[in-house]
């Protein structure tokens, strides 16, 4: 005795095309399509219409592949090897160090206050009262913050924690573990002004700091690791100044960063486009 | 050539065959290919290794298509189904030729949307909820776009089939 399932729709029928359903929904399908003949010539025909979309094209998988795409793989990369990037950062604390953190002592042309006040909690030994923990669900939630949490895992840290200050000017901090340390990145938000990456003292000892896009961003953790993590920080939470639909909280059509959802969203209900489906 | 760059290599048999569906010209689709490549090579750090480096390539390459498409203002696709079938890999037997054709001409027929949501999911056997990833629409978006192409190929194949035999005798 098999428990009833949901009746089958055209959800299903789609699927049974495509082969995506699992052995059990598929043998149901199977069962209906017995039952229902004209159900069964119209999915015959949709199956025969795959078949013939592939003998169409599926031709080209075995042609060569033309010389100039070929070689497209084969030229070098223009873009600065993590290596370098490694080596300019060195020389630019190294640099610093011999400024001392002229910024502290709050004299000459230092940071403005909203990023004094930010670097102040970067530097910090201890996180300073007021900080709240908040659950860390997914790197891609967003929080409060201005975007996503950078997701550096393809470098060995992962998201940790997440805790917000309810001070005055809200600071957001992300913690991550990797391979050679904690690591944490606070952000804050900064009406105006660009500075590509600074070194300062942080919390974990090495820092770097920058403004980007509305933000100001300290990272602190270790020496070694951190020119290549800001820079694919500064990558991942670009803001494209030409889309307007990103700012707007729109998905950005440019945005290859976004990973695929996990097969979760397919369960999700998509109440819009089924009634469009059920109307057919 | 690094890992990412092996494993992007390995793609180009079917980014091309997907680009030769979605523009019907073996230039066009290589050009398309071709700036994808580039936009590939160029983002590669950014591929984060979830999902699938097809599907991040895909939806590259559709974004792509979808750029020149907007550029080209609606151009009617006049090609010759010849183009497509008479390449140079074996010619389909006979009467599957002429069914083939029967599809192509069909396939002209769908608005572009519902056409790159069949392809897609006809050619490369994607899950709906990567080829919805990779065509950015929500997942019911596709499933319904799947199903109105299948339909609407259908009724368009039906329609050229056995009223249409007195043509070809004619010619």
């Amino acid at each position: 005795m098999t428990t009833p399932r949901d009746p089958i729709g055209e959800i299903d029928l789609q699927a049974y095309v495509d082969d995506l359903l699992d052995p059990r929904r598929r043998a149901e399908v199977e069962a209906l399509l017995a039952a229902d003949p004209e159900t069964a010539t119209r999915i015959a025909d949709f199956r025969a219409q795959r078949t013939a979309i592939r003998r169409l094209y599926d031709p080209v998988l075995d042609e060569p592949v033309p010389e100039r795409l070929r070689a497209m793989l084969h030229r070098p990369a223009r873009r600065i090897g993590p290596m370098l990037l490694r080596l300019a950062a060195a020389v630019a604390l190294t640099l610093a160090a011999g400024y001392g953190g002229w910024w502290m002592r709050g004299d000459g042309p230092g940071p403005v206050p909203a990023v004094r006040a930010l670097l102040t909690q970067a530097s910090l030994g201890q996180p300073s009262a007021g900080w709240v923990e908040t659950a860390v669900i997914d790197a891609k939630d967003a929080g409060t913050l201005p975007v996503p949490a950078p997701d550096l895992s393809r470098y060995g840290y992962q998201l940790v924690g997440r805790s917000s200050s309810d001070a005055a000017v809200p600071v957001e901090r992300l913690d991550y573990e990797g391979p050679a340390g904690p690591l944490s990145l606070f952000l804050g938000t900064m009406p105006q002004g660009s500075t590509p990456p600074q070194p300062f003292a942080g919390r974990h000892g090495a820092g770097l700091y920058w403004i980007d896009d509305q933000r100001i961003h300290a990272l602190t953790g270790p020496a070694k690791d951190l020119p290549v993590l800001a820079e694919a920080i500064r990558r991942q939470t670009a803001v494209p100044s030409a889309s307007i639909e990103a700012r707007a909280g729109r998905a950005d059509p440019t945005d290859e960063t976004v990973q695929p959802p996990g097969p979760a969203l397919e369960m999700l209900p998509m109440p819009e486009a089924d009634a469009a489906v059920g109307q057919l | 050539m690094d890992d990412i760059k092996w494993q992007i290599a390995r793609e180009i048999p079917h980014l091309r065959r997907y680009a030769r569906a979605l523009t019907r010209d073996p230039e066009d689709a290589d050009d398309l290919v071709q700036d994808c490549l580039e936009r590939a090579l160029r983002k590669r750090h950014l591929w984060q290794r979830r999902g699938s480096l097809r599907g991040w390539l895909f939806r590259m390459l559709y974004h792509v298509h979808l750029n020149r498409r907007r550029g080209q203002s609606r151009r009617p696709v006049v090609l010759g189904t010849e183009a497509i079938i008479d390449g140079p890999a074996t010619p389909p037997a006979q009467e599957s030729h002429v069914e083939c054709r029967r599809v192509a001409d069909a396939l002209d027929q769908l608005p572009a949307h519902q056409r790159d949501a069949l392809l897609l999911v006809s050619l490369e056997g994607m899950p709906y909820d990567e080829a919805a990833w990779v065509l950015k629409v929500p997942v019911g978006t596709l499933r319904s776009r799947l199903s109105r192409a299948r339909d609407a190929l259908r009724a368009s194949i039906a329609m050229r089939r056995p009223q249409t035999t007195w043509l070809r005798r004619v010619k």
